[in-house]
């Protein structure tokens, strides 16, 4: 259970997530809506720890996930997956390699920088790649792939790192409609045939409804609606939203802008 | 006169863009004016202050034509084969120091690049490991680079005695200020996405600079590596110079003892052998482009 108690995040005098708490149970499929800025990548990369919080305590089966420190955090990564708006794959590098890239955190570092990765990786990195039908792709350059199927690639990857929850950042954001559906029904099997939890953040309300069976609202970094999606009346939707139709959300749901507002800061670059 | 403008004078925004567009271009106008007056000033106060005056120049000419005039051989075209033997009498003297020459910048372009590579990394602003760490190797890369390697090479003459090793230090350390500026530049202008994802899957720094960032800027480094190479042939080849090893010690007791046409020759072993080298290089460079998994 993952579990979050009073989190709070600045950036500098900006308030980013104010006083959140809430618990997501083992095996749920958790949507994380609202506008731009409100919080919601935050809130993953908190859970990631790619982000640190600046108050309060997130924890996950007794672990005391804000409170780990160096290796122990790179271990944590390990086994909590991301998935990125924009695929955060290395174009460069072939698909099989990008896939093993989720064992990074179980190999030693000498042997890593030789791409010294078992057989049995190797296999396993394969079958992952089978079942999102990206096999015959293995040797291709990453960049070379069409968006819908670098997400594959990339939930190929957190495959790999056998988590115990998925952390899906708009996951979809930049995608057509059809490899968008491809890809929340990959994330959506997933969750269902193995229980890992998964938390997505989305722009459209009509996905949250369609694949999660949880959504929390954020506004300006509070939560302002915890509950299923058939609990989402038309006021809530306005609060969330800010605005009175659905036609400004979809919009909304179109403009990438999660990526610029939150850049990773330079300096702290992997701790 | 009436300009093709006012046609469309009655559109208030036609209007606002056709003065905002004129208060742009005064600005620009006086930006260029200011510019050219400043470059004109700058100018004339170092042309001054070197004494660089045409004058001396015409002056000078004459003196510079004399001296090839000496250095030049006596060839004639009968005796052509016994004059060329006479004028590059030590010819194979002079190749194997040609190619300790080339040796030389080989052995110093290798470490050199090697530190580059390494501090490059911790260099860059956006990757780097420590802001102090990164503040730190930026500061040793810019005395690495801005001492000239011939003061290198005249401290390491010192040190190590006279010889080829004094020389490969001194263009080992230069050359890696110089590449590994040009390195974390190249790492400065790449797109982190790929480094952030690695991060999320539990990559350490080393990790991430392996994967994420070496397969993006692969292809730069090969291609700044050979540049640097090209340029270390050519600054080897004045390191004897100051006793740093190499075919310019040759040279400089050739200019010194006036052994005048021992100068022309090795000059032309020097001009021949760098721009084979840049022709090298430049080919090799060439074929990079585009192919860019290289790791």
């Amino acid at each position: 259970m993952l579990r979050m108690e009073y989190v709070c995040k600045r950036y500098g005098k900006t308030q980013v997530i104010r006083n959140l708490s809430f618990e997501v149970a083992e095996g749920q499929m958790v949507g994380v809506i609202g506008r731009s800025g409100a919080g919601k990548s935050t809130l993953l990369r908190m859970v990631n720890r790619l982000t640190d919080v600046s108050e309060g305590r997130i924890d996950f089966a007794g672990e005391p996930v804000s409170e780990l420190k160096g290796n122990a955090v790179r271990q944590w990564r390990g086994k909590t997956a991301m998935i990125f708006q924009q695929f955060n794959l290395i174009p460069r590098l072939d698909v099989i390699t990008n896939v093993l890239m989720g064992r990074i955190a179980h190999h030693r570092t000498l042997p890593s920088m030789f791409k010294l990765f078992s057989h049995e990786e190797k296999a396993q990195a394969i079958q992952a790649l089978e079942q999102l039908d990206l096999a015959d792709k293995a040797l291709q350059r990453a960049g070379n792939l069409s968006g819908g199927q670098q997400q594959r690639v990339a939930i190929a990857r957190a495959m790999m790192q056998s988590p115990r929850i998925m952390l899906a950042d708009e996951p979809i954001a930049s995608l057509d409609p059809r490899s968008a559906a491809m890809v929340m029904d990959a994330l959506k099997e997933i969750n269902q045939s193995r229980g890992i939890t998964v938390m997505c953040n989305l722009h459209s309300l009509e996905t949250a409804r369609q694949y999660c069976n949880r959504v929390i609202g954020m506004l300006h970094g509070e939560m302002v609606f915890d509950g299923p999606p058939s609990q989402l009346d038309h006021d809530t939707i306005q609060r969330i939203y800010g605005v009175g139709d659905n036609e400004k959300a979809v919009n909304e749901a179109l403009t990438p802008d999660d990526l610029w507002s939150e850049k990773p800061t330079s300096a702290s670059a992997v701790a | 006169m009436s300009s093709p403008f006012d046609d469309h004078a009655g559109s208030g925004a036609w209007q606002a863009y056709c003065a905002e567009q004129r208060k742009a271009q005064t600005e620009k106008n006086r930006a260029w004016i200011l510019g050219g007056v400043a470059f004109l000033v700058l100018f004339l106060t170092s042309a001054y202050l070197s004494h660089f005056s045409p004058g001396r120049i015409i002056e000078g000419l004459p003196k510079v034509h004399e001296y090839i005039a000496k250095i030049l051989p006596e060839l004639g075209v009968t005796t052509i084969r016994e004059d060329m033997a006479y004028w590059f009498y030590a010819f194979p003297d002079w190749m194997v120091l040609l190619g300790e020459t080339i040796l030389m910048a080989y052995v110093a372009t290798l470490l050199g690049t090697l530190g580059a590579i390494v501090l490059g990394f911790v260099a860059a602003r956006n990757v780097g490991p420590n802001r102090w760490l990164t503040i730190l190797s930026r500061r040793f890369l810019e005395i690495a680079r801005t001492v000239p390697d011939l003061v290198y090479a005249l401290i390491f003459v010192f040190a190590f005695g006279l010889g080829p090793l004094a020389g490969i230090l001194a263009i080992a350390i230069h050359s890696m200020g110089a590449s590994g500026k040009l390195f974390s530049e190249a790492i400065e202008n790449i797109d982190l996405k790929p480094l952030d994802g690695l991060k999320a899957a539990g990559a350490n720094w080393v990790q991430g600079m392996r994967f994420a960032v070496f397969p993006l800027v692969a292809s730069s480094l090969v291609s700044y590596s050979l540049w640097r190479f090209e340029i270390n042939v050519r600054t080897a080849t004045v390191m004897g110079i100051v006793g740093a090893g190499g075919i310019g010690q040759e040279l400089i007791t050739a200019i010194r003892m006036l052994y005048y046409e021992d100068v022309s020759a090795l000059i032309l072993l020097i001009v021949i052998t760098v721009s084979l080298t840049d022709m090298l290089c430049e080919r090799i460079r060439h074929g990079f482009i585009g192919k860019e998994n290289l790791s």
